[in-house]
């Protein structure tokens, strides 16, 4: 019955190679759409987890809703180095985040402030591979870094010194002087404009506060080790004065953004399947009523309906799956490709994205399961537009199907 | 006891406003190794009466019995079944299937019967050898001429070891000289094996070599002659 099945679908090969090519593209459309939608988002997430925010965070209960220095936290070394040990965590680094208005000789603008462990910090961001000028910052540095787009905006060179005045511990005034010691250039094109790195010590200083953050970002070897990371993170420490957040709890807003993308790329999914639905269901039917003499032959002779059933879905099936392997050798090195060699947007496009916070770049992701679901999918309408030839053969009339 | 035995069998056709009798009371009894014709005008109802006999469609009333049984209270799923073991088939347009060779149309009817792979290829070179076409075993239908694939299609038809053999106008597609050469086998199969064969027919050829004519007109037999 295979063989027949098989011999079957290359005896109308335009018919054949019709259906196979609807399920080519399809499949092909679908999966170089959900590589591009999930490789965005990847490239977004890696961004911020490398930069802003940690696969776990820890912050003072009560930080999250209101993120003034009053909430800071305290956390001693010891514990700091205790979490570093901790199976799975990679990187564990400590964080003074605040604002202040940032003036040079020429102009001032409202800035973010990060206090970083220069150490730690190019372990998680490789900050100092990004330095475009000057030098990176020493553990006991008393300057700070620009980025690159703030430089530009502040109109100050490595060596300048910049004013920056804000809100420090318990009210009390924040200002200081701070030598440029580097230019660097940060992937997040909105902190590129409008964010200054500073050594813990000096942003202490600066708040007049001895030994608060704002959190601590944890990073860790593999996304799926999370809860063992945090589990691990709960045990090992009093957490009782912490929030101890997934990184999906402290990117919520962004996560009910991409949400509300991914129902969007799903509607525009579900029409491209119901127009390749109606495609394959077209030269089903087509199919179908051309072989119903031939169905009539069949059971004449003694074939039982349900086997010729069987035949003519796995005909289907051939068909769909040729379709779909095809589809998913071709998509594989373009993917692949376009994962190592980003598709970089320009003129209009690349302004939306730096719009957006994100760099100007679309990665394809390259996760089996693109290939998998999108291959199941089209198998899954096949299976639907199946029940045609089935119900056609199911009430076939033999006696008037055969008739010459 | 015959083969094929018919007792006041009916098949009407009813629409709106009329019956339609397409078999009348037809009450005949085939015993085995007759060679037999059905013939009649257009419309007269022979075609109807080979679809019930070969189980294709179900008589309105009567009784139907194949080799003692009556077939016309099988369930669609049984007749099937039986048609498989019990009859074979010839169609006016021969109807092989189309990718597969000569010798794996033959030995198709026998794989649904379930037979093992050496038996099936064993048998259907036999029988492709008995139609005088061993030697094109493996031509697709594609390949082969109109009386050829008739003559396949008999092979075929003789594949199942079926009680009798409904043969629907087999000559009507083919040219004289094929016409008669297949007549020829049919008639050689059937006095040799003691094949039973029953045609529906037009052909003065198939009627010249029939033992037994039966004449229907208007859905009842208006002849019966034994030659």
């Amino acid at each position: 019955m295979i063989k027949l099945a098989w011999r079957n679908i290359w005896r109308n090969s335009r018919r054949t190679c019709i259906t196979v090519a609807s399920v080519f593209s399809a499949v092909l459309f679908s999966i170089l759409t959900i590589s591009l939608s999930d490789g965005s988002w990847n490239k977004l997430m890696d961004n911020l987890l490398r930069t802003q925010v940690g696969h776990i965070e820890i912050h003072q209960k009560g930080y999250r809703e209101e993120k003034t220095i009053d909430n800071y936290m305290t956390m001693d070394e010891a514990t700091i180095e205790k979490l570093r040990t901790l199976p799975h965590i990679t990187n564990v680094s400590p964080r003074v985040e605040t604002f202040a208005m940032a003036s040079s000789d020429k102009t001032t603008k409202g800035v973010g402030i990060v206090g970083i462990d220069p150490v730690q910090e190019d372990y998680k961001s490789s900050l100092s591979q990004r330095i475009v000028k000057g030098n990176y910052l020493k553990q006991d540095d008393d300057g700070v870094l620009l980025g690159k787009g703030l430089s530009e905006f502040l109109q100050v060179q490595v060596g300048d010194t910049i004013a920056l005045m804000g809100q420090g511990y318990h009210g009390t005034n924040a200002i200081g002087l701070f030598p440029v010691r580097g230019i660097v250039s940060i992937i997040i094109p909105e902190m590129d404009k409008g964010f200054i790195y500073m050594t813990l010590p000096s942003a202490h200083s600066y708040i007049n506060m001895e030994d608060g953050y704002s959190g601590m970002l944890i990073s860790i070897d593999k996304d799926e080790n999370l809860e063992k990371a945090r589990d691990a993170v709960l045990t090992s420490i009093d957490a009782s004065p912490y929030d101890v957040m997934r990184w999906q709890e402290s990117m919520e807003n962004l996560l009910t953004q991409s949400r509300a993308n991914k129902v969007f790329s799903k509607i525009i999914m579900f029409i491209l399947y119901v127009i390749v639905g109606f495609g394959i269901l077209g030269t089903v039917i087509m199919m179908t009523n051309e072989r119903r003499h031939e169905f009539g032959v069949v059971v004449a002779l003694g074939m039982k309906r349900q086997t010729l059933s069987n035949v003519v879905c796995m005909e289907l099936f051939f068909m769909t799956l040729l379709g779909a392997c095809l589809a998913i050798a071709v998509s594989i090195p373009i993917t692949f490709y376009f994962s190592y060699y980003p598709i970089r947007l320009t003129g209009e496009l690349a302004k939306i994205a730096l719009g957006y916070g994100m760099e100007p770049v679309i990665p394809m992701a390259t996760s089996a399961h693109i290939y998998i679901n999108q291959a199941l999918v089209i198998l899954f309408i096949t299976c639907l537009t199946i029940t045609y030839p089935i119900s056609k053969i199911l009430q076939l009339k033999v006696n008037k199907a055969i008739r010459p | 006891m015959p083969i094929i035995e018919t007792i006041n069998l009916y098949k009407t056709y009813k629409d709106q406003t009329s019956e339609v009798h397409a078999v009348d009371n037809v009450n005949i009894s085939i015993a085995e190794g007759e060679f037999t014709a059905i013939v009649g005008p257009s419309g007269s109802g022979k075609t109807t009466l080979l679809n019930l006999i070969g189980g294709l469609d179900t008589p309105t009333s009567g009784n139907l019995f194949i080799d003692g049984q009556d077939i016309s209270r099988l369930k669609p799923k049984e007749m099937v079944d039986f048609r498989l073991h019990h009859i074979g088939f010839v169609f006016q347009s021969f109807n092989l299937i189309p990718v597969l060779s000569a010798k794996e149309n033959v030995a198709f009817v026998m794989e649904l019967q379930g037979r093992k792979k050496g038996e099936r290829d064993t048998r259907a070179q036999e029988l492709l050898e008995a139609v005088g076409l061993g030697d094109r075993a493996n031509s697709r239908p594609s390949k082969l001429s109109g009386g050829q694939q008739q003559r396949v299609a008999v092979a075929r038809a003789l594949a199942s070891k079926p009680k009798f053999i409904l043969a629907d106008e087999p000559t009507a597609n083919l040219d004289s000289k094929s016409a008669e050469n297949l007549l020829d086998m049919m008639e050689k199969l059937n006095q040799k094996e003691n094949i039973t064969f029953v045609f529906s027919t037009h052909d003065p050829r198939i009627m010249s070599k029939a033992r037994r004519i039966i004449t229907l007109e208007d859905g009842k037999i208006i002849n019966d002659i034994v030659k």
